[in-house]
């Protein structure tokens, strides 16, 4: 192992020597420069952090990845063509143990690159989450969906529901005599067979009825349940200073650090000095809080007086972001709603008239304290019905994959650090098939090769979907689109998926990357790809001549 | 394959045959090579151009593999990690890699044999003070002359003290300092017990140096022995003595012809120019005149003459006699003589030379341009005949 370890070292100082680094810290540094350039301060804090987060990580993703191909390409087939190989491999070191010293001087330089970028990213970010928040919500924007790793839960699936309402249609139209002649006027229509017209009626029976599940006519509501919501601990706690004391009120304002008023939500719990209230006001710098009558004589609070230091602590929030889609678009662009959410069992409930942009995410942020037993149920009302204002009325659909639940799981930092270990697998994987191109191909061909892998692993999704099976309009199957779907599903298969292990997303979403998804990424392309790659290279290299003839 | 004992490689109808892409027959670089290296002896592979050495070296390291044939390194196979330990190489180039300074690069390679840390920078030290890189030990490859990258690439070879020195073409791009050093050195390692395989079609060094050689054209065997065998003239004889005046020269004719001989070439040896340019380098070395170049103290490194058999002491002695029988001294001629001389007619001839004969005039002595390069004229004067008569 000494061997690999020497051949890792000098990998490391030849990879360094040729300014490959240099060059990737003066990109970075440009690319961040320019950003920062055309950071535009009358945005929301909240969308020019995302900003900077995604392209700043998706860059170093990227440029990182390319300058890991292109030494571990140039590192075997250089020391090949450049004859150096030969004063190697006539030393006691098994060809193996070169491939491998050769990955890991790759891989290390790669490590430390991404470890020095990732670290300025995370300093340029949190320099940026301490500046000025345009308003309330945006400040919570920063702290409650950037700066934190949450998981995200989808509402409970519509299937089992859909295929009963589908089952009953098709009873009914056959008790009414109706079924065959709609099958036969479909044949007519479409042509092919009835029992593929049964299929295909079927299908676009579900597809309709699925559309009506999913959408709400003025006035109508929408109703989703989530479970397995398992919001632990993650209590936000701090310290303020009482601004004003309302006895009368029963309430006092305080304030507050803008990173623990961005985890307030009005009308949510808060807890000061040990006494549960309830956020009544949020401002920037400062928020109101209601007691009752009986707490607010607790020593703990009738105390209290302008200026006293106080202990806060705010129990979770869970989000609940949603994208309503109108039918028509409303005039002045927004769209009116009500939402109810209930956990009965301790007679909590939480109701909220909105209005947001219509086809555009928002977010709703409540207290974890609704939910009931690791289930919750959000309803929704559709407002956007004709009143003394406006005549306007639309019908809105909101699709079961754009509503999801988040609640806290972890921190920002930790999950920052995840993402960065998502990076390093990618770029060990990157390693190793350069590796593997460089030991029986020339430095362009190797590269050319490694080149167009790359690009198949970071558009795996949009490719998978470019072939997937699906029958022509007479019902046969393109015999091109099936060679090419499983050839996709093979090449899929040997490649990792780049897109979908991005933490691009995850980071700039405020979304956790779970350890179990790291440690299932690492297993599959850490080690089982990375180890094929290599050991592919390593048989490559034993079995050829590592000279040319000269005669 | 026939193996004697003391055989460090032997190969049996060792063949090369390189295809194209097609896998069609391009080129035979080697063909049927039999050859048996034996422990302790210096190996000369001679050569033209594309004759087949490179690629008989290059499947001895295990760097290019037999269409046919076999090769026996140590008695293991070429690929076998485990002899690479006592194996040094130093390619046609000297392959290294540019972005390292020679100080790295020896602790490379000395890592690659997992030398202790101490151990390393001991041998690493030692070396670049053998080959003179010691003041530019820390400049890059890269930027190294071309006879500094050989030296360099020589010490590499060394860093292990290896027991087969395996070399190619080792005195190319080097000046004639680190060419004498070079031969030097393969003489002192060949006395420790070493095994020198080199190729070379530097006729001159080969000849310097090896004890055996094997002659290669178009990848085939043609000449195989010891240089003395292979070279030796038989049929002539070679006198060395110092300057004759012309009486004695006339004397020596009489005598020869009494005896039924001839004169065949009357010579003023010359210095050989490379004797002449060592001396005046040594010399500016000794006054310590600058140069961003090479200074070697053409010292062995002491590790390498840390032997076993023997201890230093004795290695140096050796050393140092094989330094008088090797080098020429300064100003003496440097004319090899393989051919042992008779004794009898050597003792007529001191004779003869104590009694000078006036009688026949003297030609002048031309200096010898070389092999083969005969006065006719000096000869004829000597002899008394023209070239008809003769």
């Amino acid at each position: 192992m000494r061997g690999i370890w020497a051949v890792a070292r000098y990998t490391f100082s030849q990879c360094l020597r040729m300014k490959v680094a240099v060059l990737f810290i003066l990109i970075l540094a440009m690319s961040l420069a320019v950003m920062a350039l055309g950071d535009d301060p009358h945005k929301t804090l909240a969308d020019r952090i995302r900003v900077f987060l995604s392209y700043s990580t998706s860059l170093t993703g990227f440029l990182l990845s390319v300058v890991t191909v292109v030494l571990a390409v140039s590192v075997v087939s250089s020391d090949v063509q450049g004859k150096q190989i030969f004063t190697v491999v006539t030393k006691p070191l098994p060809r193996w143990q070169y491939i491998v010293g050769r990955w890991l001087g790759v891989v290390m330089l790669g490590g430390i690159l991404l470890a020095g970028s990732g670290a300025a990213i995370f300093t340029v970010a949190q320099n940026m989450r301490g500046g000025e928040a345009l308003n309330a919500n945006d400040r919570r924007a920063v702290e409650t969906e950037i700066f934190t790793a949450r998981n995200k839960v989808s509402p409970d699936p519509i299937d089992a529901k859909l295929d009963a309402l589908v089952a009953q249609q098709i009873a009914r139209l056959k008790e009414q005599n109706r079924y065959d002649e709609a099958i036969q006027a479909f044949v007519a229509r479409n042509g092919g067979d009835i029992e593929r017209a049964r299929q295909d009626q079927a299908e676009q029976l579900r597809r309709d009825l699925a559309e009506k599940l999913q959408s709400a006519g003025p006035g109508g509501g929408l109703s989703w349940e989530f479970s397995g919501v398992r919001v632990a601990g993650g209590d936000i706690t701090g310290s303020g200073e009482v601004k004003e004391v309302d006895p009368n009120g029963f309430a006092i304002a305080v304030r507050a650090p803008p990173k623990l008023i961005g985890h307030l939500v009005y009308t949510g719990p808060v807890i000061i000095n040990g006494v549960d209230g309830q956020v009544i006001a949020v401002a920037p710098d400062a928020f109101a809080v209601s007691f009752t009558r009986e707490d607010m004589g607790k020593p703990r609070l009738s105390n209290l007086e302008p200026g006293k230091k106080v202990d806060i602590t705010i129990p979770p929030n869970i989000q609940i972001t949603y994208k309503a889609t109108a039918a028509q678009e409303p005039s002045d662009g927004t769209l009116h709603s009500a939402w109810a959410i209930f956990n009965l069992a301790r007679r909590l409930q939480f109701w909220q008239s909105r209005s947001d942009s219509a086809n555009l995410p928002a977010t709703l942020t409540v207290s974890a304290r609704l939910v009931d037993n690791g289930s919750l149920t959000v309803e929704y009302l559709n407002m956007n019905v004709p009143n003394e204002q406006t005549d306007f009325s639309t019908s809105v659909t909101i699709l079961n994959k754009d509503i999801s639940l988040l609640y806290r799981v972890g921190s920002f930092e930790w999950n920052f650090v995840r993402g960065n270990l998502l990076i390093l697998v990618q770029l060990m994987f990157l390693a190793a098939l350069g590796v593997m191109a460089g030991s029986f191909l020339s430095f362009p061909v190797g590269l050319l090769l490694c080149m167009v892998l790359m690009l198949f692993s970071f558009f795996t999704g949009f490719l998978l979907e470019a072939v997937t099976l699906g029958a022509t309009p007479t019902g046969g199957v393109d015999p091109l689109t099936v060679i090419g779907h499983y050839a996709m599903k093979g090449i899929t298969f040997l490649l990792p998926d780049f897109e979908s292990t991005s933490p691009a997303e995850s980071l700039v979403g405020g979304l956790n990357i779970a350890w179990g998804t790291l440690t299932a990424v690492w297993a599959q392309t850490g080690l089982i790809r990375t180890a094929m790659l290599l050991l592919v290279a390593c048989l490559i290299f034993h079995k050829r001549e590592l000279a040319r003839v000269q005669v | 394959m026939a193996e004697s004992n003391n055989a460090i490689i032997s190969t049996a109808k060792l063949t090369k045959v390189f295809r194209d892409f097609w896998l069609r027959e391009k080129v035979t670089a080697v063909a049927d090579l039999d050859l048996e290296i034996r422990t302790r002896e210096v190996f000369g592979l001679l050569g033209p151009n594309g004759s087949g050495k490179s690629t008989t070296l290059k499947m001895i390291l295990g760097l290019l593999f037999p269409t046919r044939g076999r090769i026996s390194v140590m008695g293991k196979r070429p690929t076998d990690v485990r002899i690479k330990s006592r194996i040094g190489f130093l390619p046609e180039e000297s392959y290294l890699y540019p972005f390292l300074n020679a100080h790295e690069t020896l602790d490379y390679y000395g890592r690659l044999f997992h030398q202790p840390r101490r151990e390393r920078l001991r041998r690493t030290g030692m070396l670049l003070e053998m080959v003179g890189l010691t003041s530019v030990a820390y400049r890059r490859i890269g930027e190294y002359s071309k006879g500094m990258q050989r030296r360099i690439g020589l010490a590499q070879s060394l860093i292990n003290d290896p027991d087969l020195l395996i070399l190619d073409e080792p005195t190319s791009g080097m000046d004639p300092v680190g060419t004498s050093q070079f031969k030097e050195l393969i003489r002192t390692l060949a006395l420790r017990g070493k095994t020198v395989l080199l190729s070379s079609h530097l006729l001159a060094d080969v000849e310097d140096v090896c004890d055996r050689v094997c002659i290669l054209y178009g990848g085939r065997q043609r000449a195989l022995g010891s240089i003395d065998d292979l070279l030796a003239q038989q049929e002539f004889t070679q006198i060395k003595t110092r300057r004759l005046t012309p009486q004695m020269l006339v004397q020596i004719r009489r005598l020869l012809e009494n005896a039924g001989q001839d004169i065949l070439e009357v010579t003023t040896p010359r210095d050989k120019l490379e004797a002449l340019f060592l001396r005046i380098v040594d010399e500016a070395q000794r006054q310590r005149l600058a140069t961003g170049g090479a200074v070697a103290t053409g010292q062995l490194a002491e590790f390498l003459r840390e032997g076993t058999a023997g201890g230093r002491q004795l290695i140096e002695q050796l050393v140092a006699g094989a330094r008088e029988e090797a080098l020429p001294a300064a100003g003496a001629p440097v004319t090899a003589s393989p051919a042992r001389p008779r004794t009898e007619v050597l003792e007529e001839l001191v004779t003869a030379a104590e009694e000078p004969g006036p009688e026949a005039p003297v030609p002048p002595v031309v200096p010898a341009g070389g092999t083969g390069t005969v006065d006719r004229a000096v000869l004829d004067e000597l002899t008394d005949n023209g070239p008809e008569e003769g």
